[in-house]
């Protein structure tokens, strides 16, 4: 129970200007731009993308410098901004086969067509603090190949496929538009555009724990990355007044795709089961993390006992969204006085009952 | 900024922003009211055979995620394309699944119950049916009264169906279900939500 | 699979190329445009949002996966050629110049004038940006070498 006070405009006013003077810093050093946090701190705006659900890296550059560089608080800036927007179209599912490669690797097969293309990845870093960057590292020289990479490179899972050895994804059947989470309350059990949907949308560390915990025991057994790939796809849509579909431009995405364990039934033969992980930008963890936990809950329907909690839907979609949890966990901080004086009370009441027998129970035993 | 209708473009509203927010209150006020009758001005002209009132209705409402059905009356190619241009909106096939129906002319049976009436966990989930009748007045006519009604009040409604409050009683009988319904005459509009109890038969004339 | 008429894959591939390309280059070719046509909004620039999807495992049933936010707009010329535009971001002159050029495109006296002048060019540079991340890219494709000569790799 919520307790209604009133007062403290003053203040929150002065809160309000306090927390600009903070977010500004000291006036002498130079404010923040946004190309600068869109160039530069790409990975911060990646993230915010996807939590806020959002593509549009000037919105999540600007959340990023009103919150101050928290994440989650972001998210929620996106989030609420989502709702002054009108939805004007839905989109044909994009075409990741197609994708503009910037980076693909596979840890399935060595040697696959197209090759594995690193990009510009972490991976290899030694992780050590690089001191240079204190100041400006100006140009940075780049190598260029002779020739481009390969456009259209196939995808590892066809490879699997030829032979049958990977399971299919299910092909459209009925036409029908996918659930959306954003329009109809989500309910449990949820399909599994019900599932991805809710995991491209959540907290990455959660989904990281989640799929750690997996790999540690609790749940699927080792997955591999059949493929990583990351690059720009284009994006298209079909306007009503036009009648046919047309190209609107493209977003950078990051796909990986877990091949599992093998699993048969007396109907099927064995086969790799899948997990697919989509995130907006270069989210490669989350990625990863989410084709893990997407392969966790498929367990449903691949008849697997439900043993750990990145099996656990409930647990999974109910808890993935961080500015739910947030919203939920800071919520603590509203004024719950008179909750707290029913509480306090209670225990002042039992205390005394207990120090009463006490001294009853003492007062007989001095009885003569 | 005259424009010519030679392609079936018509314009909608010239600030869109500013006459949605307008036409959205006077709906919200004309539930909050039911019977009373609200005029509508300055407002753009849809193709025929839908009002101006009906148009803006639509403009302010309607979205991607609103199906809408309308009745052979109320329908033409050109209503067609200046709603799939300004709207967007998806066509229902069938009556039950829209969210919006728009009767195009009052005199036709208004067959409420082949709309969607909600369900008993989403009530608000049901259909909300515009019908064009000819013309409004608070002056005479059908009693009403329920909740944002201070006691009565009367609504005469000229090119209605006779059957139209016999349906419209038995539709709110069924509250929280059912549908609402907006009367549209060309400038005026009016609402009748599912809370309003007609007390009086169609087409009555009472003293005032 | 939808069979386009050459008209429309024309149409389609010119319209692709003015939501690539960027503000600065519409507006340049606007600027270099000697007559420009007047012109008037059917809709004004609107930005939104566009639910993007994707597919199961890149090629199942699709799923949402996030909204992205464009901008669109209609315009119809002097002359009476509509134009639409609808372009990823929020992009309101983005998309006006976009429904511009799409409206002159269509009407048969600017039309290979500015397929010549515009959307050749815009293709081209296109081209070249493509082509130039793609040599960065393959810089960093390895180049596996085995120490037994004569090895063909791993089966698969």
């Amino acid at each position: 129970m919520y307790v209604a006070v009133k007062g403290g405009e003053k203040a929150i006013e002065s809160a309000h200007a306090l927390l600009a003077e903070k977010r500004r810093g000291d006036p002498a050093v130079p404010d923040l731009s946004l190309e600068q946090i869109q160039e530069q701190l790409s990975f911060a705006v990646d993230r915010v993308m996807n939590e806020g659900s959002i593509y549009d890296r000037e919105l999540a550059a600007l959340a990023i410098k009103q919150a101050q560089g928290d994440l989650v608080e972001a998210a929620f800036l996106l989030r609420a901004y989502r709702t002054t927007l009108p939805r004007l179209a839905t989109t044909e599912p994009i075409d990741t086969s197609s994708m503009t490669i910037r980076r693909r690797i596979s840890a399935t097969f060595k040697d696959l067509p197209g090759g594995q293309i690193l990009g510009p990845t972490f991976d290899y870093t030694h992780r050590l603090l690089d001191f240079d960057l204190v100041n400006d590292s100006g140009t940075v020289p780049v190598n260029h190949a002779n020739a481009p990479v390969e456009s259209a490179m196939s995808k590892v899972v066809e490879l699997l496929d030829r032979e049958g050895l990977i399971e299919k994804e299910p092909a459209q059947e009925d036409g029908s538009m996918p659930a959306d989470i954003t329009r109809q309350p989500l309910t449990l059990p949820g399909e599994r555009d019900v599932r991805l949907q809710c995991l491209a949308r959540a907290d990455e560390g959660f989904l990281l724990a989640l799929g750690y915990s997996s790999q540690r025991g609790f749940g699927t057994a080792h997955p591999f990355v059949g493929e990583i790939r990351m690059g720009e796809t284009a994006v298209v849509i079909t306007p009503q007044e036009l009648g046919f579909p047309i190209e609107i431009g493209e977003i950078t995405v990051t796909e990986c795709e877990m091949v599992n364990h093998f699993k048969g039934s007396k109907d099927h033969p064995p086969q790799f089961t899948r997990g697919y992980g989509l995130t907006f930008g270069y989210c490669e963890r989350k990625a990863m993390a989410m084709a893990v936990v997407d392969r966790a809950l498929r367990c449903r329907e691949l008849d697997e006992e439900v043993k750990a909690p990145a099996q656990d839907e409930e647990f999974v979609l109910m808890h993935g969204d961080n500015v739910e949890a947030s919203g939920f966990l800071q919520h603590l901080k509203l004024p719950h006085h008179v909750d707290f004086q029913a509480d306090l009370v209670m225990v002042r009441q039992m205390r005394a009952e207990t120090a009463g027998q006490d001294v009853g129970a003492d007062s007989g035993k001095q009885k003569p | 900024m005259a424009i010519s209708s030679e392609d079936g473009l018509l314009p909608g509203f010239a600030d869109p922003v500013q006459e949605s927010t307008r036409v959205f209150r006077v709906l919200m006020n004309a539930i909050a009211h039911p019977g009373r009758v609200y005029e509508l001005s300055a407002l753009p002209q849809p193709p025929a055979p839908f009002y101006p009132a009906t148009g803006a209705i639509c403009l302010t409402l309607l979205d991607l995620d609103t199906p809408l059905w309308i009745d052979p009356s109320g329908s033409s190619e050109a209503i067609l394309a200046y709603l799939r241009f300004h709207c967007g909106s998806p066509m229902a096939a069938d009556p039950g699944e829209a969210a919006y129906a728009i009767l195009g002319d009052g005199h036709a049976t208004p067959e409420l119950s082949r709309f969607c009436q909600g369900d008993p966990s989403y009530p608000d989930q049901s259909a909300t049916v515009i019908i064009q009748v000819e013309s409004l007045s608070n002056l005479q006519g059908t009693r009403l009264k329920g909740p944002g009604i201070e006691s009565e009040i009367r609504l005469h409604a000229t090119g209605i169906n006779r059957a139209f409050w016999t349906e419209l009683k038995q539709n709110n009988e069924q509250f929280p279900l059912g549908v609402d319904v907006l009367l549209v005459s060309p400038a005026a509009i009016c609402g009748l939500p599912r809370t309003v109890e007609v007390l009086s038969g169609a087409g009555e004339r009472t003293n005032p | 699979m939808t069979e386009f008429s050459e008209e429309m894959q024309l149409r389609r591939h010119w319209i692709g190329i003015l939501a690539r390309a960027s503000e600065q280059e519409l507006e340049a070719a606007w600027a270099r445009l000697t007559e420009k046509p007047g012109y008037q909004f059917l809709r004004a620039p609107e930005p939104g949002l566009a639910m993007v999807q994707a597919r199961m495992g890149g090629t199942g049933r699709p799923f949402n996966l996030g909204e992205m936010t464009i901008t669109r707009c209609t315009v119809r010329t002097k002359q009476g050629s509509v134009g639409h535009a609808y372009v990823a971001g929020r992009r309101p002159r983005h998309a006006e110049l976009a429904a511009v050029f799409d409206a002159l495109l269509q009407a048969g006296s600017c039309r290979d004038t500015l397929l010549q002048t515009l959307i050749r060019p815009l293709r081209e540079q296109e081209e070249q940006r493509r082509h130039a991340l793609g040599l960065k890219t393959a810089a960093t494709k390895v180049d596996f070498f085995t120490m037994v000569r004569g090895h063909n790799g791993d089966q698969l």
